[in-house]
């Protein structure tokens, strides 16, 4: 359970990282995007918290997994 | 094709008021193609031309993230688009897919692959346009000094030691925005594609 409750809290920090990724390339002036380098770090806030979460499947998927 | 080449004149500032462009046209060197793209529902219509303008031959639909993998790609060879473009390209996308994918869920290997491509790609192509425009300014810059010159206004051009301590600075400023991102990455820093380069020339 405290596994589910971490992985649901992780979605949600996904979420919010991928509306900010999302704000951020939506925001800046069609040909004035100095801000590109914090753009790229959002998406990659997202990138990485979707990394996890799959680790974090993959791991629990295993565990369920009887060993033999 | 409504390609905006960077040419002189043409600052960020001013570039904030004009519009989008309405599609991406690359050459595609594998099929021998011109590709029209435009973002549309649920995925990108694109076309293939035999010229740049030309009338379609073929049109079909491709997924956000083909499309996105296939405009970070350094086989799309993009002699037809500005620097901007490409830029603006590869943002549509990848603001198209980030959007498209259902909130809060599992995000499968593929996106996040094409997003964080993306992102490199951005950089990438930031860096490129920042150079052009930069190139253009200390041109015109150059060529006022010279009129300033010969009209007796001032008496000499810039020193050289002027100009190599800001090329320094500017320099110095860059490497190290760069080891902020390959630090926050743990990996290097992306050097401009030699594709990039030659068609900022042609740009």
């Amino acid at each position: 359970m405290e596994r589910q409750a971490a992985i649901a809290r992780h979605h949600r920090a996904l979420e919010l990282a991928r509306r900010a990724a999302l704000k951020t390339l939506e925001d800046v002036p069609l040909g004035d995007w100095p801000e590109v380098l914090e753009t790229a770090a959002a998406m990659y806030t997202f990138t990485g918290l979707a990394r996890e979460i799959e680790e974090a499947v993959e791991v629990r998927s295993a565990a369920d997994v009887p060993l033999y | 094709m409504s390609g905006l080449p960077i040419t002189e004149a043409m600052t960020p500032a001013e570039a904030t008021h004009e519009s989008a462009p309405s599609e991406f046209v690359l050459y595609e060197e594998y099929l021998g193609v011109y590709l029209a793209m435009r973002p549309g529902d649920g995925g990108w219509l694109i076309e293939t031309r035999k010229t740049p303008d030309g009338e379609a031959v073929a049109s079909f639909k491709r997924p956000l993230v083909h499309v996105l993998e296939w405009l970070t790609s350094e086989k799309a060879a993009w002699a037809l688009s500005s620097h901007r473009d490409k830029l603006e390209a590869v943002r549509a996308a990848a603001k198209e897919l980030l959007r498209s994918l259902p909130p809060g869920s599992f995000i499968g290997a593929e996106e996040v692959g094409a997003i964080e491509l993306a992102a490199d790609r951005m950089q990438v192509l930031r860096r490129d346009l920042d150079e052009v425009v930069d190139h253009e300014g200390r041109a015109r810059r150059r060529r006022r000094v010279e009129e300033m010159v010969a009209s007796g206004e001032i008496g000499a051009t810039p020193s050289s030691r002027t100009k190599s301590a800001s090329r320094a600075s500017r320099d110095g400023a860059t490497a190290g925005r760069c080891s902020a991102i390959s630090s926050r990455r743990g990996g290097g820093c992306a050097a401009p594609s030699s594709q990039s380069r030659s068609a900022k020339h042609s740009s």
